[in-house]
């Protein structure tokens, strides 16, 4: 009901800013040719568009210039609301297409292995997991709908404008909303109905085709936040060009793209996790408790690898930033919100912390492997080592005397690490420790250690160690380097890191494919283990947050970034300790919503998963 | 601590080598102890790694860090130690062990050090609350932005710019054209011993227009900036220590890009009375030069700044 309501309204206005002429330009640009014509037609405009400096014929009205008159008062500062309800749209549409995509992967890789050990407990998961999406695309809907109401409410002139440059785009929207709507209701419903011979095939293939219209309704999404950022396909004054491919290919949209999909992954996995844990701490029996434990696990599992892929995807989002408008870069990293940014490493590394700390609580729930105990202060040690290096800020926060003590500017011995050289060589170092315990954790679940798999476990530590060392010297020669091609070391860095993580994880793997794999430990974890678990959803959905907000705010007093300016009382940066109270507010009401929907999920499916996925296990074992 | 020195250039690794080896040092006493049977508690072990860390920032470290960054670090390591320290149960029951006998006061030497902690601890609050409460007469912290961010347009000697599409006019080929691969090939190395290149000497009777530019630019430079900025353009200059902040030091430039040419033109045209109402208050002496210089001589005095430094702009516009 609610995504036919939004359905509607979209199409209604999009009709409506269809059959409204393009107001007449009061002046003409400078950069604007007018050729002649017959003398039936009028004469086109053409304009040169912005970003991708061609020519073409001017179809739609100059970027309005509001007054502050001009914006309604309705609700206090309009942007805050925008915010929340944009924030929350956002976390819900994550969480929806992330988990969607979940899904869809663990059932077709049930699919194609069928005789897998877990294959049957996998497809239940999957199952469970859906129930919750079904439930949450609704929310999602509700805050679009409210997103919609407020823009136009709180912003219509900037709303008709976007809306005329974005015309085909809200259509296409809009007509994809209803399609996604249904078959996602049809995927939860045809799961046990389509569930043997070719219809389970054809039920993968209905999962792939809702993943693929999520995928492209996110797309069009994004296009609208790149384009406020970066614009194209529009000329100096905001004149829609006609080309509406160039409106949505802006230079930011590729970035924003592959930075949300991994973000979508990590919301997702991190509200399954809450959801793991609530069940894991609440359950009533031992095989639920293990179940929820497992389910946790395999949460963090997904959660860390999509957070190993969002420093080099947030890199190369700087990077394009950077040459699309150094201005903003230098906002963002140097400027205005690099504070902000100091913020968000910190939150990244007590991520790892976290995350860490996490598998070593599921290392030491396995039993008799707290012979690997001695690891755990280097581990940690090492960690707190590239913390205090990724967080140590260029210029630093000191009073006059500290800074006449100091000398100058820059520390002597720590300055050196507020540079992106030291920081790249340090995130790197922190992935490669977090995969080290994921490959030790995945070998202590090994019942069967034998010198085979002992031999293993030595050529991956040897690997890490080569990658570690490598890393570390790519990040020290930078030094000796120019900048241009000090950047270029992030390549050589990431590139290690992926290898030696892939290869690691797939050696550890194979070797556990062999059968030797058991899991008593499931419900063993600590406590501490499950409050660690939580700790590591929070910070992923707060940091969310803190993300959007500073992509969002880099925009500074533009509603469209060197096209329509912000002339509303509320176009001020917000202090950094407003914004960073309003993340948590926008996290906490995220989190409230969660709490509301697994208990709906818990009251209305009491068990069913645990109940279906130990009776598969037991066919499985059977089999 | 301050006996040995840091080394010169080997500063930052040092840092973190030395801290390397306070842990690998207690974990080898640690093993030795345990090794001829008189192992020590892991509360004990964590608060004596915890106490030389902070002990090791204070008084090793030097010059003294901020307080800031001291106070970051130590919360570092205290999450690592009590991450290290309760890593599985068994660590953690030990951790606590000491902690709860103490509590417990079962024996004559806990309860008098529980006495002694009920007497200590709310004393040591006190003090630190009388301590924070007490009125200092110094400047408070700046959360400053240090680098602000250019405006997309200005107006400078009567004229708007657009920042990122402004080209210093100087930075020409052989041929009078703009090109940012030949002046880059001409600058001084950056990065290691900062050389000259024989084919870039601005003083050369061959010298290209652009060194030529390039030597003009030098000798306005001397005349009007380096008392500020440094005879060796590192930001300290004889005036430099009047000013807070100081001034911007240019040999340091291990940013993550260097700045576009629109930007420095538009700041050192404009100087410190054209700095971007975001971020406000600024703190900056800089003078507006448009009033003091010409266009042109501002362009050239950038263009020895960049040769000087080897920073060339260029590669910003490669990647578009």
């Amino acid at each position: 009901m609610n995504q036919a309501i939004l359905i509607v309204l979209l199409l209604f206005l999009c009709t409506g800013v269809a059959s409204a002429d393009p107001a007449p330009s009061s002046t003409p640009s400078l950069s604007a040719l007018s050729v002649p014509g017959s003398t039936e037609q009028p004469a086109a405009t053409f304009g040169r568009d912005l970003y991708y400096k061609d020519e073409g014929v001017v179809s739609g009205p100059r970027a309005p210039r509001p007054s502050m008159g001009d914006y309604p008062r309705l609700l206090g500062e309009s942007r805050l609301v925008i915010w929340i309800v944009a924030q929350q749209h956002r976390y819900w549409v994550a969480f929806v297409l992330g988990t969607l995509l979940m899904v869809t992967l663990l059932e077709v890789w049930t699919l194609t292995r069928p005789r897998h050990q877990r294959a049957i407990a996998y497809d239940m998961l999957a199952r469970e997991w859906l129930d919750l999406v079904i439930l949450a695309i609704s929310v999602a809907a509700i805050f679009g709908g409210l997103l919609l109401l407020g823009f136009l409410a709180l912003y219509p002139d900037l709303t008709v404008y976007l809306m005329t440059v974005f015309r085909p785009v809200f259509l296409v929207f809009g007509l994809l909303l209803l399609p996604f709507t249904i078959l996602s209701y049809l995927y939860s419903i045809t799961w046990h109905r389509w569930s043997g011979g070719w219809l389970k095939w054809l039920h993968a293939a209905l999962g792939i085709l809702v993943n693929v219209i999520g995928a492209m309704l996110a797309l069009l999404g994004n296009a609208w936040s790149s384009f406020m950022m970066s614009p194209a396909g529009v000329d100096a004054s905001g004149r829609f060009l006609g080309n509406s491919w160039h409106v949505i290919h802006t230079a930011l949209w590729n970035p924003f793209n592959v930075h949300r999909l991994a973000g979508q992954l990590l919301c997702a996995s991190a509200v399954l996790a809450i959801h793991a844990v609530y069940r894991t701490m609440s359950a009533a029996t031992d095989e639920e408790k293990a179940h929820y434990d497992w389910m946790g696990a395999v949460t963090c599992g997904v959660l860390v690898s999509a957070l190993i892929t969002m420093p080099f995807g947030g890199y190369w989002l700087m990077r394009e930033i950077y040459a699309y408008r150094q201005q903003m870069g230098i906002t963002l990293l140097g400027g205005l919100l690099a504070w902000l940014g100091l913020v968000l490493v910190t939150a990244m590394g007590i991520l790892f912390f976290s995350i860490n700390y996490y598998l070593w609580q599921r290392i030491a729930s396995v039993g008799g492997a707290w012979s690997l105990g001695w690891a755990t202060k280097w581990v940690f040690g090492i960690l707190a080592l590239c913390m205090v290096v990724y967080i140590t800020p260029h210029t630093m926060v000191m009073t006059p005397l500290e800074l006449k003590n100091m000398g100058g500017q820059q520390h002597q011995v720590l300055g050196n690490y507020g540079v992106e050289s030291a920081k790249s060589a340090a995130v790197n170092l922190m992935i490669l420790v977090t995969a080290w315990s994921f490959v030790l954790w995945r070998f202590c679940r090994n019942s069967v250690p034998n010198d085979r798999t002992r031999r293993l476990l030595q050529l991956i530590a040897v690997g890490f160690l080569v990658a570690g060392t490598n890393i570390l010297l790519l990040g020290i020669y930078g030094y000796y380097l120019p900048a241009n091609v000090r950047v270029g070391l992030s390549v050589p860095m990431v590139g290690t890191t992926f290898t030696v993580v892939l290869i690691g994880v797939a050696l550890t793997s194979q070797c556990i494919s062999r059968g030797h794999e058991h899991h008593p430990e499931w419900g063993a974890l600590s406590t501490r283990g499950s409050f660690s678990l939580l700790a590591i959803s929070f910070l992923v959905i707060w940091i969310m947050g803190l993300g959007g907000y500073r992509r969002s705010a880099v925009r500074l007093f533009w509603h469209v970034n060197e096209i329509m300016k912000d002339e509303s009382p509320w176009a001020f940066t917000h202090t950094t300790g407003f914004a960073v109270n309003m993340i948590s507010l926008n996290a906490l009401v995220f989190l409230l919503g969660c709490a509301g929907m697994l208990w709906l999920a818990k009251a209305g499916l009491p068990r069913r998963g645990v109940t279906e996925t130990t009776t598969s296990r037991s066919e499985a074992e059977t089999h | 601590m301050r006996t040995f020195r840091f080394i010169e250039g080997f500063m930052p690794l040092q840092f973190l080598l030395e801290l390397v080896g306070i842990v690998l040092l207690f974990t080898g006493v640690a093993a030795l102890l345990e090794r001829v049977s008189c192992p020590i508690n892991r509360f004990f072990k964590a608060v004596l790694v915890f106490v030389t860390f902070v002990l090791y920032l204070t008084y090793r470290v030097y010059p003294p860090m901020p307080f800031s960054i001291l106070a970051t670090y130590i919360t570092v390591g205290l999450l690592a130690v009590l991450l290290w320290a309760s890593s599985s149960d068994a660590y953690w029951q030990e951790f606590k062990q000491p902690i709860l006998a103490v509590v417990d006061a079962e024996t004559l030497h806990t309860r008098v050090l529980r006495s002694v902690l009920v007497i200590l601890i709310p004393c040591l609050a006190g003090w630190v609350t009388w301590h924070s409460m007490l009125t200092k007469i110094e400047e408070p912290v700046e959360l400053r932005t240090v680098i602000p961010a250019p405006p997309n347009t200005f107006t400078a000697f009567g004229k708007r710019f657009v920042t990122h599409e402004v080209q210093n006019p100087f930075r020409v080929n052989e041929h009078g054209k703009y090109d940012q691969r030949f002046t880059d090939a001409l600058s001084v190395e950056e990065g290691g011993a900062g050389l000259m290149k024989p084919s870039a000497n601005p003083w050369a009777s061959n010298a290209t227009a652009y060194l030529m530019s390039v030597r003009e630019g030098g000798a306005l430079y001397f005349q009007n900036c380096a008392f500020c900025h440094g005879a060796n353009l590192s930001g300290r200059g004889h005036e430099n220590f009047a000013f807070n902040p100081y001034a911007t030091n240019f040999v340091q430039l291990r940013t993550i890009l260097y700045v576009e040419e629109g930007h420095e033109f538009w700041r050192t045209a404009g100087g410190g009375t054209v700095l971007p109402t975001e971020g406000f208050p600024w703190a900056s002496v800089m003078p507006p030069m448009e009033e003091h210089l010409t266009a042109d001589e501002i362009w050239k005095i950038l263009l020895f700044k960049s040769w000087f430094t080897g920073g060339d702009p260029a590669w910003v516009y490669e990647w578009r």
